[in-house]
């Protein structure tokens, strides 16, 4: 397995470069997690020679010691309890004879050597705004953006001169796609330029920004980030998110365009059942926990909801600490499960909504603790089969960040409003109302009855059908004034018990009823038929028995002893596993919620809390930019360096944390921007060479980057030109293929594993697992897809109509088409070269169809499916 | 292997920078969708790449062989579901002798101790499969040995025995999920429960580039379900372009669904790539632009090629016959393989073909195992052995491995009476072609055929020893930023090499 061959190999290098070159980045890469800054294992580290020569708590590992080098031995060793590193493969028997030459030699290294960095030192576990000057005071007071204060000077000590602002025409239609995901229509160009210069951009801003398709486009953001998926499953079995998820898409849209603060949003999102456990309309918010619902296993699920919470909201890899503590980040094995028990106890139910009554067809999918005593275990090695019983595990995060790592978690009394859907108001009404629809509709078929001898039995089942219903409604209002009684005090008592069975004995009239009625009922069906009818027979000798026994218990002093009256059930949890039995779900809820959410909601929001802003602040960013300012957006962990602009990162993050969380004060600050406004191609290059040799990758923003359009703002831009998209907000989401319109915006689609537009699907639609960046392939089905789709060229002649209405003569003229048409669909007029190339090849079409081929040319351009 | 350099005018990548703009243009390269041919940019692309980074720095030689490839293509042919390997490739008398006894009443309770079972990892908690069967399940089918080397082949699959002399039979696989993610498993070599990672296809396509400028380097044809990606981290332009040879549109928006006139099609191609040219003369360093050219050459050019391949019209019917496509219950697959014969010799990489529908796959015969494994044996045995005899007398089984894989066993016990439940602790699967030898059988399980106890193989072995075939190294393939597991990489099963 190794060779011990431990010779000098002639051209090797040795001692300080052999350290440097070939020992510390092996060590790096497999010691340094358990034996380095964030850990060390029995006392020893090995970022440094001297601290691998100050050996562990048992003394030196590269001096024998009688039994050979403990480093030596423990790397070579074919004992897996032995070996080090103890998980993956062996180090290489070549780098084990490195080493031990090296140690031969001395174990010599370079002078000054640093140890790792403390990992609590890291850039994004310190406080916004530390180590960074964001005193911006003096320059703001000139009316100058932030950002461009912070990057000219950025721009001038890297000698580089900005691009200049972009031409009016396309700002406008950077800002449309970016603030609304629409692009600007023909009219909306035209409003604008009457507009006054001075203030006709600002005013552009404010009205996007106040448009209710301002909170669609970002919406569809979030769901990226936050994981929309509708349900999927086999069949008709419910296996992953819930039924109606799109009331928390509807949610999202509404507090975007209601500029609700991004702490709020969270708070909602994580704890409203706790926070606000009376608000349906908020409760619709933690839709967003709802969503990782896994009916086959909770490990699985709660699994989900730990990573996804903390990447998508804290920039944190909780994920990696399920097995085994973290190997970069100071993230324990037991700060993963410290994090599970904050949800642990937490489950999914339908409440219903006003006005429906069945939950298949409505109903708002949120969470509750169903569970408040459930005990988190910390599993052995990530292995479920295999709880560590003896370790107490409580809810916490982690606490190199602040506010730290303990949770002030309060315990949670719930109204019966919140625990007991069924006393809501609305569900009684509803449901009386329902009774009464059907006594009309009874009393209406019975009045028309004639004389025969059928419609006289017919009469009768229906006056029994008419009993009952006035019973049902009778048992409905005792049982609803019974079930929203408050506690029962000692005086009230008596009057408590009475209720009670003044509620049994309505129950079992209203069964005496129901029974009658159906006995007839089957009696008409069943009269003159011998065959075939034996089932409906012996079911009628059954309520025969049945009503026998509810009369006698009615007479027995009412079912006052032991016998019970049913609950209403109008709410109803989720399926905890495919063996759970039907009636569970219907069980009480408890009164109680355990805190734990909202107090962890208040730790994520908390204005000291270095990740959560930085975090949202740098999604924001990259989807204005294309680029993020932190480059992996959901890792803000030690593998990420420092941005290159931290200060700006931090700027904004405190900006918006001080201002109230709000993203449209965000928003505006950005497109308010010389850096947002900037040109992507400037004429003349002279700058532009200079600028790419000191800053290839344009870090420090002196140019705007095109931006390719999500699949979603592609498909809306061109039903939105054609003048067929259908503006109607929210709502259950739609069928994810429509053959015809109404076409509605493409964030209303069913999305989920079994269920995704064809034609989104070709240019990277949202993955439901995980999307915190989309990616922005090239494809040739790209190609395909905007060449021959049905809704390319359906729309196609409808956007050439709408262009030659706007031409002179109707088009007639066709370079003023082509430079119409570049207007519109590009935002920029055409340059010679373009309208000669136009014109040549659409003269090579006789007739109209010259039009629409010049407009399918165009939405294939790469300046249409691109914010330039 | 060597590819001639092609020029790309008008790009301009400007100054080759130091690692960081390596990787920025390898993320590139990963969005990029030469999946589809591009063998032109994306040589020029990779040559810049790997000029542009010391060998240290980035290890990866990506597009082209580490050594002397043995095989240029793969055909993999995938059966959903779980085969029972007892009674297609791997014999066991012991289940006769036995049948109607529990398993702790045979010899072998051993196989049931339970360290021997907790490399599982269960998805589905208390589901009502991927359950311990005791009570033995008699064999439902015969064996008769074949082939020069004598080598036993069930009577579900007595063609494929007639070419048993090219196959490499390996009877000890394993796998750690006991439910249909497996197939996900056996594709990535990653459970379930863990992340998703690319799957052998994608890595292959990613390793190897394209040979063809026309059609997609990697195709996948048949159901998939618990996961339809590939490429995961490399990007999408390593997915699988999938194509449906039995339906009327067998690559979607391959023709126009509207309204629009080969003459106008071809017109608007022309006035598109004449507009982002011009675009593009203002902007010479926009690698993005001169990527969306080429994709809309790329697929005007596809458009055409798709067709003209999936045409089968011209094969002689002798060759219709030998795929069965003269009946009804072997034409669909075997339209697909003869497909695949025509994609190879075109070009294509990696050409997946998953057979069996339904969610869990067809092949998941947990009751009346008899009828299901001897309709769905029916439907593949003669396609794929008209496949090898194909590939073989037009002297394409050298470069092109063929592989026969599902994604776990069925237990040695009984389920519901007359079927057999997921059986991951030992399976086989076999590889033809490419350099691979024929006629071996390499490991074993016990003889309930319980373990894979001789020389036993995880999923991943398979992806290496394709690898290897293909003259990858697993290792160089390494992506920054993303940690493969040692798992991932797998060994290749040297000893039918």
């Amino acid at each position: 397995m190794w060779c011990c061959v431990e010779g000098v190999i002639g051209g090797e290098p040795e001692g300080v470069g052999l350290y440097e070159e070939e020992i510390k980045p092996v060590l790096k890469e497999r010691c340094y997690a358990c034996h380095g800054a964030l850990k060390q294992k029995g006392g020893l580290r090995l970022d440094t020679v001297e601290f691998i020569r100050a050996g562990s708590k048992n003394g030196s590992v590269i001096e024998d010691g009688g039994e050979g080098i403990e480093i030596l031995r423990r790397v070579r060793s074919q004992d897996l309890d032995e070996r080090m590193p103890p998980e993956g493969e062996a180090l290489s028997s070549d780098w084990i004879s490195r080493m031990a030459m090296w140690l031969e030699g001395g174990a010599t290294g370079p002078v000054g050597e640093l140890p790792e960095a403390d990992p609590n030192e890291h850039w994004a576990f310190r406080p916004v705004g530390d180590g960074v000057d964001l005193d911006l005071d003096g320059a703001l007071s000139g009316g100058r953006n932030p950002i461009d204060i912070i990057l000219s000077g950025r721009h001038e000590k890297a000698g580089l001169v900005p691009y200049g602002e972009e031409d009016e025409r396309r700002l406008v239609r950077r800002a449309f796609l970016d603030l609304i995901g629409l692009p600007p229509r023909i009219e909306d160009y035209r409003d604008y330029f009457r507009g006054e210069r001075e203030v006709r951009w600002e005013r552009l801003i404010e009205r996007l920004l106040s448009m209710p398709q301002h909170g669609e486009r970002w919406a569809r953001h979030w769901m990226d980030v936050w994981r929309y998926s509708d349900w999927y499953g086999l069949g008709d079995q419910l296996r992953y998110s819930q039924k109606h998820i799109w009331h928390w898409r509807d949610w999202i849209i509404e507090s975007l365009n209601e500029d609700v603060g991004y702490d709020e949003m969270l708070i909602q999102m994580l704890a409203a059942d706790e926070v606000y456990p009376e608000e349906l309309s908020r409760l619709r918010a933690t839709g967003f926990l709802a969503r990782n619902y896994y009916l086959f296993n909770r490990t699985t699920w709660l699994d989900s909801t730990i990573e996804h919470v903390s990447k998508g909201i804290l920039g944190l890899t909780y994920n990696c600490a399920k097995c085994h503590d973290h190997k970069y980040d100071p993230i324990s094995q037991e700060n993963y499960y410290q994090m599970r028990a904050i949800f642990e106890p937490h489950q999914v139910r339908l409440d219903p909504v006003p006005g429906e009554r069945n939950l298949e067809i409505n109903g708002v999918p949120r969470v509750f603790d169903a569970h408040p005593g459930a005990v988190t275990n910390l599993h052995i090695r990530g292995d479920e089969k295999n709880p560590n019983e003896t370790m107490k595990i409580v809810p916490g995060m982690l606490s190199v960040v602040k506010p730290g790592g303990a949770l002030e978690v309060n315990e949670i009394a719930l109204s019966r409003w919140a625990y007991q859907p069924s006393v809501r108001d609305y569900v009684i009404s509803d449901l009386k109302s329902s009774i009464e629809q059907q006594l009309v509709s009874a009393n209406a078929q019975k009045n028309a009855l004639g004389e025969s001898e059928d419609e006289v039995h017919l009469a009768e089942a229906l006056e029994a059908r008419i009993d009952f219903l006035e019973s049902d409604m009778e048992f409905v209002k005792l049982r609803h004034e019974f079930e929203s009684g408050n506690k029962i005090s000692d005086e009230d008592k008596d009057e408590d018990e009475a209720l009670e069975i003044k509620v049994r004995r309505a129950y079992y009239h209203r069964s005496i009823r129901e029974l009658e009625y159906e006995i007839l009922d089957i009696r008409n069906r069943v009269a003159g038929t011998e065959e075939g009818k034996q089932d409906e027979k012996k079911r009628l000798q059954k309520l025969m028995s049945d009503k026998e026994s509810a009369l006698e218990e009615l007479q027995s002093g009412g079912g006052g002893n032991g016998m019970d009256f049913p609950g209403l059930r109008v709410s109803r949890k989720a399926l905890e596993s495919p063996a759970e039995t039907e009636d569970s779900r219907y069980a009480p809820y408890p009164e109680v919620s355990t805190g734990r959410r909202a107090a962890f909601a208040a730790w994520v929001v908390d204005p000291a809390n270095p990740l959560t802003a930085r975090v949202v602040v740098n999604h924001v960013w990259m989807r204005h930019f294309g680029e993020p300012l932190v480059e992996n957006v959901a890792d803000f962990g030690r593998r990420q360096p420092e941005p290159v602009l931290r200060e700006l990162l931090d700027y904004l993050a405190k900006d918006f944390v001080e201002h109230g969380w709000h993203f449209k004060r965000l928003h505006r600050i950005i497109v308010d921007s010389d850096a947002w406004k900037r040109r992507v191609i400037q004429g003349g290059e002279f700058h532009a060479e200079a600028n790419r040799s000191a800053d290839p990758e344009n870090r420090l923003y002196w140019k705007r980057s095109a931006v390719r359009m999500e699949s979603q703002a592609i498909r809306d831009a061109i039903l939105y030109l054609a003048g067929e998209l259908d503006m109607t907000i929210g709502g259950p989401s739609v069928g994810a293929n429509p053959k015809k319109g109404p076409f509605r915006r493409s964030l209303y689609f069913l999305h989920s594993r079994d269920s995704q537009n064809q034609f989104l699907g070709q240019f990277d639609d949202a993955d439901i697992m995980a999307c915190y960046r989309r990616e922005t392939s090239i494809l040739p089905q790209q190609a395909l897809a905007l060449t021959h789709s049905r809704l390319a060229l359906e729309m196609v002649p409808l956007i050439a109509n709408r262009v030659r209405n706007e031409c002179l003569h109707g088009g007639a003229d066709l370079s003023e088409f082509a430079r119409v048409s570049f207007q519109i669909l590009l935002g920029r007029d055409p340059d010679e070269e373009e309208v000669s190339a136009c014109l040549e090849v659409m003269n090579q079409l006789a007739g109209e169809r010259k039009y629409p081929l010049l407009i399918h040319s165009l939405i294939n351009h790469n300046e249409f499916i691109s914010i330039q | 292997m060597k590819r001639e350099k092609h020029d790309v005018t008008g790009s301009d990548w400007g100054n080759a920078g130091g690692i960081s703009d390596a990787l920025k243009r390898r993320s590139f390269l990963q969005k990029v969708g030469l999946g589809f041919g591009g063998l032109a940019l994306e040589s020029i692309l990779r040559e810049d790449l790997v000029s542009s980074a010391s060998a240290r720095e980035l290890p990866v030689v990506n597009g082209q062989a580490h050594f002397a490839p043995k095989a240029r293509n793969v055909i993999w042919l995938f059966m959903r579901g779980g085969v029972s390997h007892m009674e297609s490739f791997d014999p066991k008398p012991a289940l006769d002798q036995y049948a109607g006894m529990t398993i702790s009443e045979t010899p072998f309770s051993a196989v049931q101790s339970p360290d021997k079972l907790k490399k599982v990892r269960v998805v589905v908690v208390n589901d009502a499969n991927g359950q311990q069967r005791n009570k033995i399940f008699p064999n439902q089918i015969g064996y008769k040995n074949y082939g020069q080397s004598g080598i036993p082949v069930s009577d579900w699959f007595p063609h494929i025995g007639e070419c048993v002399d090219d196959l490499a039979i390996v009877r000890s696989m394993w796998t750690t999920d006991d439910n249909h993610g497996a197939q996900v498993q056996f594709h990535s070599g990653r459970h379930m429960l863990d992340a998703r990672v690319p799957t052998i296809g994608a890595w292959i396509s990613y390793g190897l580039g394209a040979l063809n400028d026309n059609l997609p380097r990697f195709i996948t044809m048949g159901p998939r379900f618990f996961d339809t990606r590939d490429g995961h981290y490399l990007g999408p332009a390593y997915d699988a372009v999938p194509l449906n040879v039995n339906a009327a549109e067998p690559l979607p928006f391959a023709r126009p669904q509207g309204d629009l006139k080969p003459e106008e099609e071809r017109l608007s191609f022309e006035l598109i790539n004449r507009l982002n040219r011009i675009a593009q003369k203002k902007n010479r360093s926009d690698g993005e632009l001169e990527a969306r050219i080429r994709s809309y050459e790329l697929a005007y050019r596809m458009q055409m090629a798709v067709p003209e391949t999936l045409d089968l019209s011209g094969e002689s019917s002798a060759t219709h016959s030998l795929y069965g496509l003269d009946a009804d219950h072997t034409r669909s697959f075997g339209k697909q393989l003869l497909s695949a014969r025509r994609l190879v010799e075109r070009g294509v990489r990696f050409i997946q073909i998953m057979h069996g529908d339904g969610a869990a796959g067809a092949w998941d015969a947990h009751s009346k195992l008899k009828s299901n494994h001897t309709r769905l044996s029916a439907q593949v045995d003669k396609p794929i052995a008209g496949l090898l005899k194909d590939l073989k007398q037009r002297g394409l089984l050298d470069e092109t491995v063929v592989v026969f894989a599902t994604e776990f066993g069925r237990t040695p016990g009984s389920q519901n009476g007359d079927g057999r439940d997921h059986h991951p602790y030992g399976f086989s699967v076999w590889m033809a072609g490419g350099g691979i030898r024929g006629g071996v059988i390499h490991g074993g399980t016990d003889e309930l055929g319980f373990h894979a106890g001789t020389d036993p193989h995880y999923v991943t072995d398979i992806h290496a020893t394709l690898l290897q075939q293909l003259g990858l190294n697993p290792r160089s393939l390494e992506v920054p930023g993303h940690k493969r597991l040692d798992m991932d990489f797998g060994h290749p099963i040297q000893a039918i090499l």
